[in-house]
């Protein structure tokens, strides 16, 4: 068996949906995920065969509060959507260590506390650099 | 295998199992988001002196139904050029992660779906994956302002993500485990989580709010925005589930981990006493906890204004992130300074926020100031040499 | 229904799914299909991880490479003009090449990986976290610092760009 909780979650856990198994653990996630697809799927298969279906030209026209839409909808936009997205890249990959460092940090001690220190000191220098260089700002 | 009730097949049991959590996961979100429609819309009614629905059903409540009944009668009529896989598939890459969210929330003392070992990292990563959906259906739209609204909305989601999953942490630094059943029976008692680290629940609360697109920051579906952002050319039902079901579910969910975090989700006087009066008063306490936070959610949307996309960001970079690490670092070291209490941790935080929401105001004194400083300077230099 | 056969089912379900995905990668028509193939195949990867036992990382992938990775590409994709891509750039002089070169580099990558096929122990199942957090922050301190000043090069890189507009 895997790692599972605690004696007495485990017998508290063997009611109505709970799985105290690894792998049925996962099937679960699995299968909730298809429940939403297949969920989301049916209710808009019922809406279809529900509803009207008078298509005209005047509908299939993408919507710019009345005026005509030119050109493709790509195009050149500011690059801050980008430098946003870096950051949280970095910030995100930082969280990832900051997971199991939480669960294990009292054994860790005053080593892991100052090896995690350096580390988040490292990119905080790198967030202030950036609010220095006005980066942070989104226009 | 855990033979069923009456003897059942295990596997029969199995999947009976899943089954009863499935509909019992879908049904929870469909007459929650009935029921948090209507309360939302009364609640705001009467916020703002008024009376809001009252014309269909007593008092109005079955007014959520007759919207969901119009909604699936109404045309879907789809723009020549979208891209049709990716706009058929956006609601259900924004509505699985919500759904799935749901396996490891407990609502019982023994009432849970599935208890990951990575319980809270798990709600992380499907909060991570709306985003995806979201920015799929902007492009998907084939319309300047959806593709505009969608990646200003994951930019707003991506940014909020990080304080919120650093307050998270910092409450897996008291507790220990990232377990949410584990989360939960570590508080028994009156003196939840709260009274240890306050500060770590006020930045995930304001971070709750971001994720979840609520004011004050719901520009991507402000009606004066964009017109309406990534869901401009989603109608009927598709516009249904991308947002009303998936937004109340969010809620639902961010308002579930707040409680179990900090209050100790099912947690209260009584749930010890047997089997079966056990788990059905958790269930009451933890579905009173819930809805006291969704009601919050709905109070500060009913009360306060919406932030700009620039100062929402600013705001959470320059601010929450710096303070949700000032928070952790000096949670992590009164931890392992002092192993055996928490006391003095719960010191440091309560004075930590005490900072927090009396400074904020001081540090707008400042930059109102600087402001002001510098258009005087500039309509001083600007004027005619006279 | 034997439950041993499971794994190996799915197993081989997931890894058609990578390989489909990947080739999908390079073959698709648009840019953005390409992206989300992509993202598609993280999500494949991490379910491979689950199925070895490796919860925690398998979280990691779709954190990182579905949630901020993929957005990351979209973000600078959905910038480019979006024609149907020329099948001509595939399948041209170079293609054997580099399917050769290929070849010839997947050998020593599955002679290794072979070796490994009895590898011992392990961990169990679902129990991935904490040896993973004692071996980052004992075994690996040096790599995981490493990797922070990684990132702070990425984001002074990002930063210098932006500065140049």
């Amino acid at each position: 068996m895997s790692a599972g909780p605690s004696e007495r979650g485990r017998r508290r856990l063997n009611t109505l949906a709970a799985v105290p198994d690894y792998n049925l653990s996962y099937f679960y996630v699995v299968v909730f995920f298809g429940a939403g697809a297949i969920f989301v799927a049916a209710l808009l298969t019922v809406s279809g065969l529900v509803q009207p279906k008078k298509r005209t030209a005047e509908k299939a026209r993408i919507y710019e509060s009345g005026e005509e839409p030119v050109g493709p909808a790509w195009g050149r936009y500011p690059i801050h959507f980008y430098v946003f997205a870096l950051l949280f890249v970095v910030f995100d990959v930082e969280v990832i260590f900051l997971f199991p460092w939480a669960v294990l940090f009292r054994d860790l001690g005053w080593y892991g506390l100052v090896e995690m220190g350096i580390f988040i000191f490292i990119l905080v220098a790198g967030l202030f650099y950036a609010w220095r260089k006005e980066a942070l700002k989104w226009f | 295998m855990v033979p069923g009730p009456l003897g059942l097949d295990p596997f029969v049991w199995l999947f009976l199992r899943l089954l009863i959590a499935v509909v019992l996961a879908l049904v929870l979100i469909l007459n929650g988001a009935l029921v948090l429609i209507y309360l939302e819309r009364k609640i705001q009614a009467t916020m703002q002196d008024r009376i809001g629905p009252y014309h269909v059903g007593p008092f109005g409540l079955l007014q959520t139904f007759a919207d969901a009944l119009k909604l699936i009668a109404k045309e879907d009529f789809r723009a020549g050029q979208t891209d049709t896989a990716f706009f058929i598939a956006a609601p259900a890459l924004v509505f699985s992660p919500m759904l799935a969210s749901f396996v490891v929330i407990p609502f019982a003392p023994g009432i849970v779906g599935a208890d990951l070992n990575i319980g809270l990292l798990y709600l992380a990563t499907l909060g991570s994956m709306g985003v995806l959906g979201i920015v799929i259906a902007g492009w998907a739209s084939n319309n300047k302002y959806s593709l505009v609204g969608g990646l200003r909305s994951a930019g707003q989601l991506i940014s909020y993500e990080v304080p919120g999953i650093l307050s998270l942490v910092t409450a897996v630094l008291v507790v220990g485990s990232l377990s949410m059943v584990r989360i939960a029976e570590s508080q028994p008692g009156p003196f939840t989580n709260i009274f240890v680290i306050p500060l770590a629940f006020v930045t995930y609360f304001i971070a709750a709010l971001a994720e979840t697109n609520r004011t004050p920051f719901d520009l991507p579906e402000a009606e004066s925005e964009l017109v309406a952002g990534y869901l401009t050319e989603y109608s009927g039902m598709r516009w249904g589930t991308m947002l009303a079901l998936t937004e109340y579910g969010n809620v639902t969910i961010v308002c579930a981990i707040m409680s179990t975090l900090w209050f100790g989700g099912w947690q209260g006087p009584g749930v010890d006493s047997g089997p079966v009066t056990g788990p059905v008063l958790g269930l009451l306490w933890f579905t009173l906890k819930t809805y006291a936070f969704i009601l919050v959610f709905m109070w500060i949307r009913a009360t306060l204004p919406r932030l700009r996309i620039d100062q929402l960001m600013s705001f959470c970079w320059k601010l929450l992130i710096p303070l949700t690490l000032l928070n952790l670092a000096v949670t992590a070291t009164l931890l392992i300074a002092f192993p055996e209490t928490k006391v003095p941790v719960a010191i440091a935080n309560w004075i930590l926020l005490g900072a927090f929401v009396l400074g904020l105001p001081l540090i707008q004194q400042r930059r109102l100031r600087r402001i002001r400083a510098r258009l005087r300077e500039r309509t001083i230099a600007a004027a005619p040499a006279s | 229904m034997s439950l041993d056969l499971i794994e190996p089912i799915l197993f081989g379900l997931l890894a058609l799914a990578i390989v489909g995905a990947g080739l999908g990668v390079v073959l698709a028509g648009r840019i953005t299909t390409s992206a989300l193939l992509m993202a598609f195949t993280f999500l494949n990867m991490a379910g491979m991880f689950v199925l070895l036992g490796a919860e925690t990382i398998a979280a990691f992938q779709i954190l990182i490479y579905v949630g901020a990775i993929t957005v990351l590409i979209l973000y600078g994709v959905m910038f480019t003009p979006q024609g149907p891509r020329a099948y001509g750039l595939f399948f041209q002089k170079q293609t054997t090449v580099g399917a050769v070169i290929a070849a010839l580099a997947a050998l020593p990558v599955m002679a290794v990986a072979f070796a490994f096929r009895d590898a011992g122990n392990v961990p169990p199942r679902g129990g991935d976290l904490v040896p993973l957090a004692s071996s980052i922050f004992t075994d690996f301190a040096f790599p995981f610092e490493a990797a922070s000043v990684l990132l702070l090069a990425a984001m002074i890189g990002a930063i210098v760009l932006v500065k140049r507009e």
